[in-house]
């Protein structure tokens, strides 16, 4: 993804966080999103976004939070069938 | 100020002036950029200028430079044509407020997927007046807002 933002990766426990740094909007949200998941195994049982970095989240970061949500809920139904 | 002023002390008062050079900051904004999502975070950093220019506080720089990007996003994503498209942006002041018009060429787009739309939204959160008007060639989008509540 471009320098806009950094997203910076760590985890607490089971729980994987990612701390993202600069600017979120619509140049760069899907990516961003899609680096989020990819680095976010299945077996992680939460995912928390620290936002307090970012200087700016438009409604683009907003669908990301939305997407990202959908996502860990399709990967909790899928482990537990 | 200790080098300014001699030990022994001096036999007048002393005047510090301290001058601020905004004069590359124009009184108005007028901008026309490529509809790119790219152009979003320079004319982010131009807006906050601007606005600080004109004598607005944190929240209001804030807030207003929050609705400018996503009317421009807005902008960005309905307008399309044929040859490269464009929008612009125009923002003025007056005594304790601003008035911005992001135009774009194009038809409108209706709003797709259950998280569109969420953009005018915003813009009507953060400002005080905010009007959308269609016309011949695409869609003018008019924000005022007062710069101190």
């Amino acid at each position: 993804m471009m320098r806009l933002a950094d997203i910076q990766f760590s985890t607490r426990g089971r729980a994987m966080i990612a701390r993202l740094v600069g600017e979120l909007d619509m140049s760069n949200a899907a990516d961003a999103g899609e680096t989020v998941a990819e680095r976010t195994p299945n077996e992680m049982l939460g995912l928390v976004l620290d936002l307090s970095e970012l200087d700016h989240l438009d409604r683009s970061g907003i669908q990301l939070l939305y997407r990202l949500r959908e996502n860990l809920r399709i990967a909790a139904r899928n482990s537990r069938s | 100020m200790e080098q300014l002023v001699l030990p022994q002390g001096l036999r007048d008062d002393v005047a510090l002036v301290a001058l601020h050079n905004n004069s590359e900051i124009p009184a108005e904004l007028h901008l026309r950029l490529p509809a790119h999502p790219k152009v979003l975070s320079p004319l982010r950093r131009a807006v906050r200028r601007w606005l600080r220019s004109r004598g607005a506080d944190d929240e209001a720089t804030a807030e207003v430079t929050l609705a400018v990007s996503e009317a421009c996003a807005n902008a960005i994503e309905h307008a399309y044509s044929p040859s490269p498209a464009t929008f612009e942006l125009d923002a003025r002041s007056s005594i304790g407020d601003v008035t911005i018009s992001v135009s774009d060429v194009g038809r409108r787009r209706s709003p797709r997927g259950q998280n569109r739309g969420r953009g005018l939204t915003i813009v009507d959160a953060a400002m005080d007046d905010v009007e959308v008007r269609p016309n011949a060639s695409g869609t003018e989008v008019l924000m005022r807002r007062r710069l101190h509540r």
